[in-house]
């Protein structure tokens, strides 16, 4: 014991040492500083359009503003990445734009950036997306530049950095569907999203076909449908896993975590009532690192609508599923680098 | 952490929150240089936390918890550049550490030599580990919430640190003594 106490000190020892003095250099701080008045804070509540709880490690259910803030800084600090060179720290730039390839993915407005426009049939207020091709996320954590065509009454959504997409906009617009199209990046992948003693399956380089594998052996989900697609060059698989569980079953849900370290739990999998719902994925292969596309395929109410006390109705998105598949056909996937894949 | 310039910086004061980056920003970089082990991204890591913590300070709850809150923050923009960096990259860029060794007579600057080889060939989740606990101090239970793992991963990842780090110090140790007998 002896031995290891010194040995423990001398790693502390170490990383004391390690480096010296490193206080956070001043041009940091001030690029912080700039940045400030041009970064949104979240709203402190519950936004003006509540969003389904899919992201466990928020502070608290995610409404829509902390998420398209999330989205918006990705974007800022991306611009300033991509303006560092080899010998220079790019925190000290204010975002420009920039002659590098990378600099081609802001030709098409980002979701975050998507002009506001009424819901025809919902309400005259700018509710729902102005319809057009908008993509998805920054150039931060995302493996490609996904672009996708938004048709009327469909509504920004997002996670956080690296988990965003579209829902599709209902008569509730205050608190939203929790019905729609979802991109994330992932990093890892639970075993059992059900118990987080099963352990983790890392995605870096591993392909499509492994990931659905890790997705499909899921203990309490049945995966069906599985084909090979291609978007772009980028291949992948497509497939649709169905499940229902009770939150008293599956109390510290996580399917997997996203490149930015946060946490994604089960929805619409995991609800009161454990009724049982179909989703949609995509899984492609960007260049070693996995994109995942996940689509509430199923026709009847959410667990998020009927949690917020709507009836449930057994065809409230029937005819949602047709506009969904056209956002997703609509997919294109390009090399953040600029090459051709 | 005062929690008057918190609750200010939380309702939108810049002042408060550039006082805030004052006095966390110098240990959240320390943080992220003993993780990354690279200069610039350690910067572009403290830059990024300090960011998500200006724009999504509003939600958090308890103003009291803002230090354990940044500490999960810049682990996962640790993790956000590493992964990055591995995408463009293939592998970790590594602050140069080939120069040539000088045996001393002091072991103390030998061993300390050793445990920077050691590591920097530790994987950036192991060596947040160890640098969570045996650097910031924080308890298993604390290194968790910043790392959003279970505590018995945490637990197996210092174990396991902590047993490779000590193994490839006497490694190191052996292959010296050899030499020099050589």
């Amino acid at each position: 014991m002896r031995e290891n106490d010194e040995f423990i000190g001398q790693v502390e020892d170490y990383l004391v040492e390690f480096d010296g003095d490193t206080p956070l250099p001043g041009r940091v701080a001030d690029a912080i500083h700039a940045e400030l008045p041009r970064t949104r804070q979240a709203k402190a509540g519950p936004g003006f359009m509540r969003m389904p709880p899919m992201l466990s490690t928020l502070p608290s259910r995610a409404p829509l503003g902390i998420a398209a803030a999330a989205v918006v800084i990705a974007v800022v600090l991306g611009a300033v990445f991509i303006n560092r060179d080899n010998n220079q720290s790019g925190v000290g730039g204010v975002p420009a734009a920039s002659p590098t390839p990378e600099s081609s993915q802001s030709l098409t407005t980002l979701l975050a950036e998507a002009p506001g426009a009424p819901c025809p049939g919902i309400t005259d207020e700018p509710m729902c997306l102005e319809p057009g091709i908008y993509q998805v996320g920054g150039i931060d954590v995302w493996p490609a530049i996904i672009t996708i065509d938004v048709p009327e009454n469909w509504w920004y959504y997002a996670n956080g950095t690296g988990s965003t997409g579209v829902l599709v906009q209902t008569d509730d617009v205050t608190n939203g569907s929790g019905w729609g199209v979802l991109f994330n990046t992932v990093s890892s992948l639970a075993n059992d999203p059900c118990d987080p003693t099963a352990g983790r399956f890392e995605t870096h380089d591993h392909t499509p076909g492994e990931l659905y594998e890790v997705m499909a052996a899921w203990p309490d989900f049945e995966a069906s449908g599985a084909r090979p697609i291609t978007i772009n060059g980028y291949k992948g698989v497509s497939f649709a896993l169905t499940g229902g569980v009770t939150e008293a079953h599956c109390a510290n849900t996580n399917m997997w975590t996203t490149a930015n370290g946060a946490s994604l739990d089960a929805y619409p999998f995991v609800s009161d009532e454990g009724r049982p719902y179909q989703v949609g994925f995509r899984i492609f292969d960007i260049d070693g690192e996995p994109l995942i596309v996940m689509a509430m395929d199923f026709p009847q109410s959410s667990p998020w609508e009927t949690g917020m006390g709507h009836p449930f109705d057994a065809n409230a998105h029937a005819v949602h599923q047709v506009e969904m598949d056209a956002i997703l056909d609509s997919i294109e996937l390009k090399d953040p680098e600029g090459g051709a894949n | 952490m005062e929690r008057r310039l918190v609750e200010r910086a939380m309702h939108g004061d810049e002042a408060a929150f550039d006082d805030l980056v004052e006095r966390v920003g110098d240990h959240l970089h320390s943080i992220a240089r003993r993780i990354l082990r690279d200069p610039y991204l350690a910067e572009d890591a403290t830059q990024r936390a300090l960011l998500d913590a200006w724009q999504n300070l509003p939600r958090l709850r308890d103003p009291d918890r803002f230090e354990a809150w940044a500490y999960r923050l810049i682990v996962n923009a640790c993790n956000a550049e590493a992964r990055r960096e591995r995408r463009h990259h293939g592998n970790l860029r590594l602050l140069a550490s080939d120069e040539p060794f000088v045996s001393d007579t002091a072991s103390r600057i030998a061993i300390q030599h050793q445990l920077d080889q050691a590591f920097q060939r530790l994987g950036v989740e192991h060596r947040t580990v160890v640098v969570l606990i045996h650097y910031v101090g924080l308890s298993s239970t604390e290194a968790a919430a910043a790392m959003g793992t279970p505590v018995g991963t945490v637990r197996s990842r210092l174990h396991y640190a902590l047993k490779y780090l000590r193994e490839a110090v006497e490694a190191d140790a052996r292959l010296e003594r050899s030499e020099s007998l050589a």
